[in-house]
């Protein structure tokens, strides 16, 4: 089994190919993806905000040492330093989620494990020890807590983790108390956005006992018509039950989103989105919010017949849109009215051939 | 190093001391007043969760947080300040989690006495020098 050293260049171009799932199914499925977060911590060490610099090397160094002995299913784990990326690498990072907004802005010794075979990604020195991820494209959050957990029993092997018979894992925040576990998923509602039901279908899935996040969770902002849902509680269920909470309310959402996308079907609305849509994607400038909103009404035209595309294709526009894979594929710093242009450019030059409309 | 301030009394910590608790180490740092009073191993015992009627102690023993910095921000400042902070983090869990209940699964490697209350303290009195 091949390992990537620590942050080695060629390594990179791995990583993008190999890390693509989240947002495989994003231009196709209602249900985008789901992620399973499991937050474990080392018993012999303060928790990461409360860590001498000394303290984190050696608790980075400690998960470093049990990670090289699990056996992945894909060829290569990748470890890299956080400190050790440019910023334009740790956003691109980011905006795949296999690090948090949080984790690219701390001083500490922080890195991230990429296992592409099982679609995990482990932060370590983030709020916990441990931040385990485990991603499936689709409404597949069984088969990513099976994968989270393989791992999972494996470091437990090898490290003493922080957990007390009575409460379970324990957690810096206590927020995360127990399992330590949050699952969530990425919704596209297009159909429920379009006919002025998003909110309230959104606020509903609110009072089922899971959190409605923007795109990239909390405090972001809602891009397009996608939505992340997770769930809230952490203990007092099982890893089972916290999960099958969570798959009710997609479920739930699911049939909404049917739903709106059959009214908008019959209605006469059609005519005037095209108009729209063909406008849209003439547009000179995008901001990705702006580019956001245009790929969730291209993916409702397509689902009403209005126009045609391959849903493969399409989706890989939306990674690129974004402002550090946009930069890391120039290889250079964009201002962002620069971005926006060429964003605006992408558009017009390549993504309106990919579309029939 | 950060220094850590005396488990007992706040004030700077000079010595280290190997607190034994359920057959696993801790260091905690304590200042040399408090070493040096008659009732030193008596008052370790007392912060280190032995007896029902312990006060919530200033700092956590085995890695200096302070309580106050728990009422403010609501993080932890290590594993252990679980069971230091016990009952005051027992209120706010209660607060914020509908049910306490743990039905998770459990680690391979586990330590049974992990936290387990109630269990005594045997306490090495070697302050270590440093
Ligand atoms: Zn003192
Ligand atoms: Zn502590």
């Amino acid at each position: 089994m091949k390992r990537a050293a620590k942050n080695d260049a060629c390594c990179w171009e791995a990583i993008e190919r190999n890390t693509s799932w989240v947002l495989e199914r994003a231009a196709s499925a209602t249900v985008v993806s789901s992620r399973i977060r499991i937050a474990r911590n080392l018993s012999g060490f303060p928790f990461p905000h409360n860590m001498t610099f000394r303290q984190a090397v050696e608790a980075e160094n400690e998960v470093w040492r049990a990670f090289l002995g699990f056996r992945s299913s894909g060829r290569e784990i990748y470890m890299l330093e956080m400190n050790a990326l440019s910023e334009m690498e740790k956003g691109f990072l980011c905006e795949r989620h296999m690090v948090s907004r949080e984790f690219t802005r701390s001083s500490m010794p922080c890195s991230v494990a990429i296992f592409p075979g099982e679609k995990i990604s482990v932060m370590v020195n983030e709020e916990d020890h441990l931040r385990i991820q485990s991603f499936r494209p689709g409404e597949r959050l069984e088969e990513a807590l099976l994968d989270a957990d393989r791992l999972d029993d494996h470091l437990s092997g090898q490290l003493s983790y922080a957990f007390s018979g009575r409460l379970g894992f324990l957690t810096s925040c206590p927020t995360n108390i127990g399992t330590g576990l949050r699952a969530s998923v990425i919704l596209h509602v297009p159909g429920l956005d379009v006919s002025g039901r998003g909110k309230e279908v959104m606020k509903e899935a609110g009072k089922q006992g899971v959190l409605v996040r923007g795109f990239y969770g909390e405090g972001s902002r809602s891009m397009g018509s996608f939505y992340q849902v997770s769930t809230r509680e952490t203990t007092g269920k099982d890893e089972k039950e916290i999960i099958e909470n969570l798959q009710v309310v997609v479920n739930l959402t699911v049939r909404e989103e049917s739903k709106a996308l059959l009214l908008l079907s019959n209605s006469k609305e059609k005519m005037e989105m095209e108009r729209s849509l063909k406008r849209r994607l003439r547009s000179s400038t995008l901001s990705s919010y702006a580019f956001f909103s245009l790929f969730s009404r291209l993916v409702l035209a397509r689902k009403l017949g209005i126009a045609g595309f391959d849903t493969e294709k399409i989706g890989r526009f939306l990674h690129y849109a974004l402002p550090n894979h946009m930069q890391l594929k120039a290889g250079r710093k964009m201002s962002p009215e620069e971005r926006d242009e060429e964003r605006g450019r992408m558009v017009r030059e390549r993504l309106r051939r990919c579309i029939d409309v | 190093m950060i220094k850590q301030p005396c488990c007992l009394c706040g004030k700077e910590s000079e010595v280290s001391v190997v607190v034994v608790r359920n057959g696993r180490k801790s260091l905690s740092r304590f200042c040399r007043e408090c070493t040096g009073s008659d009732d030193f191993p008596g008052k370790v015992e007392r912060i280190s969760g032995r007896g029902s009627r312990r006060r919530t102690p200033e700092y956590c023993p085995a890695c200096g947080y302070p309580y106050r910095d728990f009422r403010e921000y609501r993080f932890l400042g290590c594993p252990e300040c679980y069971s230091h902070f016990g009952k005051e983090v027992d209120r706010y869990l209660k607060r914020i989690h509908s049910s306490l209940f743990y039905k998770g699964k459990t680690p391979s490697r586990t330590d049974p006495d992990n936290l387990k209350k109630g269990k005594g303290l045997s306490l090495s009195r070697k302050p270590v020098e440093k």
